[in-house]
């Protein structure tokens, strides 16, 4: 803040300094986000993000409706992984209030919510390689997704904003066709999650402008509290699903992809991989499946006992965590939604410093960012 | 069962030993040390708790363990303001990731809550240090020096709930615009109508 | 010198893999579907706004005016009145109200309604250069004006073809507009 504030239009000496504005409307930072750049030529110098465009304020909006009237809005975060958060406002509700949900449910709920994350991981596949001037694979992306969409759709009704999960179970049980379908899906995709491999990540021009760049060690993802494929990316095995396990997470098997660089490489890789070990854990929950109600019965109003809550998902893009303090009425008194993207993020500005603009896009491309996330 | 979760509840005990009750009422910090209590070796600035401030709910001790499978956190340290240091210092040396920076507001109490959530790499441990101040004067240390990812939390909070962060390098508005007037999630704050 | 040789011809083997791998693809058949010559597939549970489903015999709603959804609605989107008709045992609606630029597609409406009176209509078309078009929807007027638009063409002829939903009730509603002006 305190470098002098020179416009572009003066010629820079050596050791001036010039402000570039990154943002708010830029295909780079997905979403409205502004990024003011303190530079020095080509280099960044201070980064400071300014953000809020998309703030809608979802945490007084809890604290004015009942426990079961927030459950849309849990699913207008992150909107790319809706199904993950829903399940993490079910989920608070549910162990607060001593709910048991029928297996059947927990079980279309791992589904639905890897299903949704391997979508969100393509977009972001799509999204990035484009942000590294790569258009043809989005296309790629987007047409697997699009199954992925039209599976979901046919159980929710929806193709984003999913609302799907009840505080209890799920509102309505999968269809056979749906069944039938993911099993054709993962048939179909595994084959072209090689293709993409072979199409992308071989890629020699990907990988020379990947490795090395825009490190983010673990002992800053520590103090930043970043999670998700950023932290796996620096080679910390800490997922959510097997830290603190929920649902039926406990009864499957999978493994937490690590790489140990922490560059934009590896949390690449990390997510690719993940998109696999996603795959495997519908296969088996699909096995698994067991018949069954899929809603538990549930009082006619959803009053945890006053006290403190915490509930926390593995989002697609790391550790989500709902905080909520009930006074043991229908509303909750307080809803801290704690996300992953604002965290992911907020080590930016010290790991983009003394970074090339164009690598510090593709850090920034890497964090797989969702701007409503980190509003809220 | 949980070591990390034993080694911090120990160490929490040595900072605030449960006789040390907290109190809750508005001026707990302005309060001199009372004499008398087994807390006599600390200095008198530590906020240990005036006698005549007992109320009458039986003071809780100010380090907890939680039910995690209701509540799902594992352990909970009520710390007064000039505690808060060391306590996220404990923290910070087991290992412990930052989570949350957030507030609550008790207009009953007159009181803001600055809650502070912390998670580990190793498995389900998820503690939470809170600290209520009044709210004539809502002052808390920063721990960005600690966890520079509490900045940004930091603002956030400030923003929404007009708590102040001593020694923050830069408590500005985050993600509410500049000229936003009044703290939205204070229980008392009212919208104007943005339809008018 | 012996890895630079390498990395160079493997980097170069690589871009081959890739362009060859984008030329497989084009000849591939296209699976992009040409809207609005072509549309998908409707799906059964798909969510537009909601509606009254039609009483089998009556044609009316079935609404008792309870007003259960207004409640349950996350976003104060309903409002309703009803009256008792003469000779009738219970309450029914006169005027029903959705305000659908701020409905959430949640279904709490739907799941609360103690006689099942409401449904997801099959609309996607939804477009106007109107917001009030989508401020108030009046679903007794859209259920008239559906029941008597289902009346005129039964008979005539059937529901296009290309509508590819499988009831005639949901593929008649496919693309009108949502407010009956
Ligand atoms: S679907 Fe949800 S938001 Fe829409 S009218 Fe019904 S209850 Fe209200
Ligand atoms: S809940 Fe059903 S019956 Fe009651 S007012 Fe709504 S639509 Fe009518």
């Amino acid at each position: 803040m305190s470098t002098p504030e020179t416009t572009t239009s003066h010629s820079t000496g050596p050791q001036e300094t010039f402000v570039l504005n990154l943002g708010p409307q830029h295909p780079a930072t997905h979403g409205v986000l502004r990024v003011k750049l303190t530079m020095d030529g080509e280099f960044i110098e201070n980064a400071e993000i300014v953000s809020g465009y998309i703030h809608r304020e979802h945490e007084k909006m809890g604290e004015n409706r009942n426990w079961e009237q927030f459950l849309p809005n849990t699913s207008r975060m992150d909107y790319l992984g809706a199904m993950m958060y829903t399940h993490a406002w079910c989920a608070l509700a549910e162990k607060a209030c001593g709910i048991e949900v029928p297996p059947r449910a927990e079980y279309i709920r791992v589904i639905t919510s890897e299903l949704n994350r391997i979508s969100s991981h393509l977009v972001w596949w799509g999204a990035f390689l484009i942000d590294l001037g790569g258009m043809t694979p989005m296309l790629y992306a987007f047409d697997d997704r699009e199954h992925i969409l039209d599976l979901l759709e046919e159980i929710t009704g929806s193709r984003l904003t999913y609302c799907y999960y009840r505080i209890g179970g799920v509102c309505e049980d999968v269809t056979d066709s749906f069944l039938a379908g993911t099993r054709q899906f993962i048939k179909d995709f595994r084959p072209r999650l090689k293709t993409y491999h072979k199409l992308v990540t071989e890629n020699i021009i990907l990988r020379k402008r990947l490795e090395g760049i825009g490190e983010i060690p673990a002992e800053m993802c520590r103090k930043y509290g970043a999670t998700g494929p950023v932290l796996r990316g620096a080679g910390i095995a800490y997922d959510v699903r097997k830290a603190e396990p929920y649902g039926v997470y406990p009864d499957l098997q999978f493994d937490i992809p690590t790489f140990p660089e922490g560059d934009c490489m590896a949390r690449y890789k990390v997510r690719m991989a993940e998109i696999e070990q996603s795959l495997r854990i519908i296969e088996q929950a699909l096995d698994k499946l067991p018949d069954g109600p899929v809603m538990a019965k549930v009082p006619r109003a959803v009053k945890p006992p006053a006290g403190d809550y915490c509930m926390a998902v593995e989002g697609a893009r790391g550790r989500f965590t709902i905080r909520a303090i009930s006074n043991g009425t229908t509303t909750p008194y307080r809803v801290k939604l704690r996300t992953p993207c604002f965290c992911n993020l907020s080590c930016f500005e010290e790991a983009c410093q003394g970074m090339l603009l164009a690598d510090a896009l593709a850090l920034m491309g890497s964090l797989d960012l969702v701007i409503p996330d980190l509003d809220r | 069962m949980s070591t990390v979760i034993d080694e911090v509840f120990e160490q929490f005990q040595k900072l605030l030993p449960p006789e040390d009750s907290v109190s809750t009422a508005p001026d707990a910090e302005s309060g001199s040390a009372s004499a008398g209590t087994a807390g006599d070796s600390e200095t008198a600035a530590s906020a240990a708790a005036s006698e005549k401030a007992e109320p009458p709910p039986e003071p809780e001790p100010p380090c907890r363990r939680i039910e995690r499978s209701r509540h799902g956190y594992d352990l909970e340290l009520q710390a007064p303001p000039d505690r808060l240091i060391d306590a996220v210092s404990i923290l910070d040396r087991a290992g412990f990731s930052l989570d949350i920076v957030s507030g609550a507001d008790w207009p009953k109490d007159n009181q803001l809550e600055v809650l502070y959530d912390f998670f580990h790499w190793d498995g389900p441990h998820h503690i939470t240090i809170r600290t209520r101040i009044p709210r004539e004067k809502p002052e808390v240390p920063t721990i960005s020096a600690i966890y520079p990812g509490a900045l940004w939390h930091e603002r956030e909070t400030w923003e929404f709930y007009g708590i102040d962060f001593v020694g923050h390098p830069n408590l500005i508005h985050l993600i509410l615009p500049d000229d936003q007037e009044g703290f939205p999630l204070r229980k008392d704050f009212k919208a104007t109508d943005v339809d008018a | 010198m012996v890895a630079q040789v390498k990395e160079v011809v493997g980097g170069f083997m690589s871009l081959l893999t890739g362009m060859g791998i984008t030329l497989r693809e084009f000849f591939k058949p296209t699976v992009t579907i040409h809207y609005p010559r072509q549309t998908a597939k409707i799906p059964e549970r798909f969510r537009g706004h909601i509606q009254f489903k039609p009483d089998p015999e009556t044609g009316t709603s079935t609404c008792i005016a309870c007003q259960l959804c207004a409640k349950a609605c996350p976003s104060d989107c309903i409002e309703l009145d009803g009256e008792k008709k003469p000779g009738a045992k219970r309450k029914s609606v006169t005027w029903f109200h959705l305000d659908f630029t701020t409905c959430s597609l949640c279904g709490a409406c739907i799941e609360v309604c103690p006689v099942d009176a409401l449904e997801y209509s099959k609309a996607y078309n939804l477009a106007s250069t109107d917001k009030q078009q989508f401020h108030l929807i009046d679903l007794v007027h859209q259920l008239e004006e559906r029941q008597a638009r289902k009346k005129a063409a039964t008979p005539v002829a059937p529901p296009p073809a290309d509508t590819a939903s499988s009831s005639a009730e949901s593929s008649s509603t496919q693309n009108e507009q949502p407010a009956g002006n």
